[in-house]
């Protein structure tokens, strides 16, 4: 019996750290001091984001862009944090000027040294300087995003 | 993200990560073998233009050197003089009708009223008005077997060539039936010999080294390699490979050391599968990385751009980028004898916009980084070996 009660709390031990593990976003730390630093926006209160990669592939960027679109909406659009320049999305934005208050471009490459250039576009969930949910815009991950986005009412 | 889209990003990310600036002045290299001067050629634009053109291409008459960009905000090659050093007009493309011109990869001009055009599924010739001239369907029926998954392909590490026979275009070909990942992908022949009479292909026999091909693992985005032609002969060199391959014309291959100084420790494999995209970007920084290859026939010089391994992360919050690896140039001689290695000044240029003309080695001054970059001028600058 106490055999059983050992493997017991240990396989539910594991399971935490196995979840916390899957959960965790690697630049967790660098990516809310980003924020705090560079953009001043409030990390401790419930904030979405779509950070979008500057130069990225055509094909990314349209992805990203659509979900957006799906997602948008007057009341509660998610913040932009855009790194650098990109005629795209500029171009995108240009044409949803209600977005353009919630839209933060780093200019200045500051992104690159919290070791935040990425190969694709991310979606952050963050609450209480913790990434509460992320999400890589990649074709794979495009059903757990919207089951996302959606449960949030985004 | 499919494999096409994935060489895409990595040419993308070469394209706009790439370094170094320099003093205008004479100047000498560290090791004191080989000396140069480096000239910096600014050349007016307007705001139709662009500060970098990709892909581009050189044609050289017995007046003038030009210098042809695709613009592709105007769908549109620009020409430019590079001796009067100004803008001479542009070939505007058409994007519909019968003369329409899609998904342009790369140009060869073969005259100024004479510009051969490589699309996904069309080579043509263009004149001066954008009308076509010529053009052929590509087929990608290799041997009479169709490959629908074989692409042709040109970009500015692999320009389209034509050598000794004059009805055959040398270009780069993928087999995209196996993603990058895949250790397939690495088996499948690199160069295609197109038959612009007939429009027959065939498969030169060069593939990727034996180090691509292992199962344990892949190089990320570290994966497609530079071209150049000397006369009928091919060299290659592939990004964390410190050596050349050289494809002779018997279908031989040579292989030839040429590591770099700064090649401080080699690219680590990534799990076969890796996909995460901050592990990928990382790898970039850390790994060595040999860029394009230009040739100089003038000089007979080979160039070989090297990105130095360094750190991703420097400590808390600080870590580096593509954009911070040191930039240098492997200078060959024609027998592929290193002479050798110019150390060219942080974030100032795009290394893969370089080529040589009678004046010596052109480099884009259009690094991201560049505080010297203005939306009014096309900025190179020129290395002159003295040799």
């Amino acid at each position: 019996m106490l055999y059983i009660k050992k493997v017991s709390v240990i396989i539910t031990f594991l399971g935490i750290v196995a979840c916390n593990n899957t959960s965790k976003f690697p630049m967790e730390k660098e990516f809310i001091c980003y924020l705090d630093e560079v953009f001043n926006l409030e990390t401790e209160k419930s904030l979405y984001i779509f950070f979008l990669q500057s130069k990225s592939c055509g094909s990314c960027t349209n992805s990203a862009l659509n979900v957006i679109n799906d997602f948008y909406n007057q009341n509660s659009y998610p913040y932009i944090v855009l790194t650098g320049e990109d005629p795209r999305i500029s171009k995108w934005l240009a044409v949803h000027p209600n977005l353009l208050t919630k839209a933060f471009i780093d200019t200045t490459w500051q992104f690159e040294k919290y070791g935040l250039r990425f190969s694709d576009h991310c979606f952050f969930h963050l609450d209480n300087k913790k990434i509460r949910f992320s999400a890589w815009i990649t074709e794979n991950n495009m059903d757990k995003l919207y089951e996302y986005l959606v449960k949030e009412n985004i | 993200m499919n494999t096409r889209i994935y060489l895409l990003f990595s040419i993308e990310c070469a394209f706009f990560l790439l370094i170094s600036c320099s003093s205008n002045e004479e100047s000498s290299t560290l090791l004191g073998t080989l000396n140069y001067n480096v000239k910096e050629v600014c050349i007016p634009v307007d705001s139709a233009r662009l500060s970098a053109y990709k892909p581009f291409s050189i044609y050289e008459s017995e007046l003038d050197t030009f210098f042809i960009g695709y613009n592709k905000h105007l769908h549109s090659l620009d020409l430019f003089s590079l001796s009067k050093k100004n803008f001479l007009y542009s070939v505007f493309l058409e994007k519909d009708g019968p003369d329409a011109v899609k998904e342009l990869m790369d140009i060869l001009p073969l005259g100024l009223d004479s510009i051969l055009v490589l699309g996904e599924h069309e080579l043509c010739v263009i004149d001066r008005n954008g009308n076509k001239t010529w053009k052929k369907g590509i087929n990608m029926s290799v041997y009479g077997k169709s490959f629908d998954s074989l692409r042709l392909y040109a970009e500015t590490k692999f320009k389209p060539f034509i050598g000794s026979k004059p009805n055959i275009l040398h270009l780069e070909v993928y087999d995209f039936l196996h993603s990058f990942k895949s250790r397939e992908f690495y088996f499948g022949n690199l160069e295609a010999r197109f038959n612009l009479e007939n429009g027959r292909i065939s498969l030169l026999p060069i593939s990727y080294p034996k180090e691509y091909q292992v199962i344990t693992g892949n190089y990320g985005f570290l994966n497609f390699p530079s071209r150049i032609n000397i006369g009928d002969t091919s060299v290659y060199v592939f990004p964390v490979i410190p050596r050349l391959l050289v494809l002779l014309p018997d279908g031989k291959i040579n292989e030839i050391h040429i590591k770099s100084r700064f090649h401080t420790s080699d690219a680590e494999l990534l799990p076969r599968k890796e996909d995460d995209p901050i592990r990928l970007m990382a790898h970039m920084v850390k790994s060595p990385f040999y860029d394009n290859l230009v040739y100089d026939p003038y000089k007979e010089l080979i160039y070989c751009f090297f990105l130095a391994p360094i750190p991703y992360k420097i400590k808390d919050n600080s870590f580096n980028t593509f954009g911070d690896k040191p930039l240098s140039v492997l200078v060959l001689d024609k027998n592929l004898n290193l002479l050798d290695e110019w150390v060219l000044p942080q974030k100032t240029y795009t290394n893969q916009i370089a080529f040589a003309t009678s004046r010596g080695l052109y480099i884009l001054k259009s690094h991201y980084k560049y505080q010297g970059l203005t939306a009014d001028t096309l900025k190179f600058d020129v290395y002159n070996a003295i040799y």
